[in-house]
């Protein structure tokens, strides 16, 4: 899991800054245990389409303070029952960011960059580093410390714990 | 070596480590896990996915029911009784239902769950209240307070740590909520204090109360920090003589701790300050919207229902009435508060005075219950958040300022400078 391939489906300017949980997936839509019944909701207010385009392996990519907002577990939660891959984002929103490795979904920040809608990424987790594969431009981005990528690896802090009984940093 | 500032130093501490350094991941003991009636039943559930029938120390994992009491749908009825069944076979012992509840960080702050040098953590954002007490709160959702619950950990990133030393002298009836406020349009929301550790220090902070203190803690998290703290100093010995449910030492910043900057704020300058609809960084001072019209008063939640609180609408209240286009709720924010008042008199000179008094309770702040706003209100309102929606129509405005700007608003209907009763 540490390599892979996806399509990006970028928001950019405005659009792309201070996305909350509640763009994400709406609160009036996380009352439920099921986590199956928020992909038919994810992204609806930002981008009615979304559910529908989205692929397993895709992209996020979005700029400042991702995921800001309500510190509902639901919204990193929605984007992985949907298959997403992993969310670029200049920076994210604290909660959002713990909330993400916790459940097992990887990000990635990357400052500065021209990633646009369509383009597919080669992503390392392990070097941090994303390939544009359209413009062969790569970009360094903040490398995730082992234990994280540890945690994602058995897909949430939950699973990890279950699997190993603790942990050692 | 360098030396560290507070929140290191806690974190190292309770990390079992000599030092810690800004970035590095920690495995962290936590002190005590806050879960309440909103999300405690996905926490417990998440507990037992882990294999744990039981939670690590009953008495530090504490529950509390807030967001949905007293009930004002059957399906929040329900989703309590369940609630309390799932504390109930965990045999919690501090559980403060209806009848002993109250927001979930008051009590955490007020009933002595939180220590200085210690951390703390819970369900919900504005869990950074802690730091009033010199304590690192930190919120987090479920997945961590499960396994904080089930092995009394939790990892986090050690954040960076920005000063801010506040100076001067308060002015009349100018709260810890102004210089929140103020700082929040100083600061801005363009991602700055991302993940950071935000220390308060100077003399104009001694000199704050422990209630002023949690407001400005309390709103870190609305700065889009990790934590706020102050040092404890006499205030707070004072404050948790005989509440404190445990042993705890003095703990301070290094002399030489580093920080990523340090700003400097003067309180002597700041008057009533207020928060413009929508965007919680649009700022004010009270001169700019004074005349403005509004309908709806509040005065509650974790930011700004403590005693000290409605001590001050009563002051401002007594013997007047609030004007006749203006409806005026107060929703203390704990059980103990509402008691100190009543036996203060506070609540009589405020129910003379025309405002409601409803139970304690997270009440609109969360726009579930208790004094929604509805289409066209203008809502000014002494709690944390003013995004559109936050307390129920997303045509409803909201203003947020201090308690002594709502309570000299009421009586004029329009928003009113206190210092010009």
């Amino acid at each position: 899991m540490a390599t892979f391939q996806g399509t990006v489906h970028a928001y950019s300017g405005a659009m792309g800054d201070n996305i909350d949980t509640d763009r994400i997936i709406p609160g009036k839509y996380t009352k439920t245990l099921d986590v199956q019944s928020l992909a038919a909701h994810v992204m609806e207010d930002i981008d009615p389409d979304f559910k529908n385009r989205v692929k397993q392996g895709d992209i996020i990519v979005a700029g400042d303070n991702f995921g800001c907002g309500s510190s509902r577990e639901q919204a990193p939660i929605a984007l992985k029952v949907v298959g997403v891959s992993v969310v670029i984002a200049r920076y994210f929103a604290r909660i959002f960011f713990r909330n993400a490795i916790n459940i097992g979904l990887p990000l990635l920040e990357i400052p500065d960059h021209n990633i646009s809608n369509g383009a597919v990424l080669e992503v390392n987790l392990l070097e941090g580093s994303v390939t544009d594969t359209n413009t062969g431009i790569t970009y360094k981005a903040t490398k995730m410390p082992q234990v994280m990528i540890d945690i994602l690896a058995e897909g949430g802090l939950v699973a990890y714990l279950q699997k190993h009984g603790d942990y050692v940093l | 070596m360098p030396g560290m500032t507070i929140t290191e130093k806690i974190m190292a501490q309770q990390s079992g480590r000599d030092s810690v350094r800004p970035a590095e991941l920690v495995w962290t003991d936590i002190y005590t896990v806050m879960t309440m009636d909103y999300l405690g039943k996905q926490t417990f559930t998440a507990l037992h996915e882990l294999g744990k029938t039981e939670v690590f120390d009953k008495d530090r994992v504490i529950c509390v029911s807030d967001h949905l009491v007293p009930p004002p749908t059957a399906q929040f009825a329900t989703m309590l009784n369940e609630w309390r069944e799932v504390v109930r076979e965990h045999n919690i012992t501090h559980f403060y239902d209806l009848g002993k509840q109250g927001i979930a960080h008051q009590i955490m702050v007020e009933q002595g769950h939180v220590l200085p040098g210690t951390v703390s953590i819970g369900t919900d954002s504005h869990a950074n209240t802690y730091g009033a007490v010199g304590a690192v709160g930190n919120a987090v959702s479920v997945s961590d307070a499960a396994v904080a619950m089930a092995i009394g950990k939790c990892w986090f990133r050690v954040p960076e740590s920005v000063k801010f030393h506040i100076t001067g002298t308060w002015q009349p009836y100018v709260m810890g909520k102004d210089l929140s406020l103020h700082i929040m349009g100083m600061m801005h929301w363009n991602g700055h204090l991302i993940y950071k550790t935000l220390e308060f220090e100077g003399p104009a902070i001694h000199a704050l109360s422990m209630a002023g203190r949690m407001t400005l803690c309390n709103m870190t998290v609305d700065l889009g920090a990790k934590n706020g703290i102050v040092a404890p100093d006499e205030v707070t010995k004072e404050y948790l003589k005989g509440r404190a449910k445990g042993d705890w030492s003095m703990i301070a910043s290094d002399a030489d701790a580093h920080y990523d900057a340090v700003y400097e704020v003067d309180v002597t300058n700041i008057g009533p300050t207020v928060a413009m609809p929508d965007k919680l960084d649009d700022i004010a001072p009270i001169e700019k919207v004074v005349g403005t019209k509004f309908n709806k008063a509040f005065v509650g939640t974790c930011t700004n229902g403590r005693l000290e609180d409605i001590a001050m609408i009563a002051k401002i209240l007594e013997g007047k009435q609030v004007h006749r286009d203006v409806n005026f709720l107060l929703v203390p924010a704990s059980t103990q508060v509402y008691l100190d008042a009543l036996k203060a008199g506070y609540i009589t000179t405020l129910v003379e005075a025309g405002v409601a008094v409803d139970t304690p309770s997270c009440a609109a702040c969360a726009g579930i219950h208790t004094g929604v706003a509805g289409d066209g209100d203008i809502v000014l309102s002494a709690g944390n958040r003013n995004m559109k929606g936050r307390m129920g129509s997303k045509n409803a405005q909201i203003y947020l300022s201090s308690p002594a700007v709502v309570a000299a608003s009421a009586l004029t209907g329009v928003i009113s400078d206190p210092r010009e009763l």
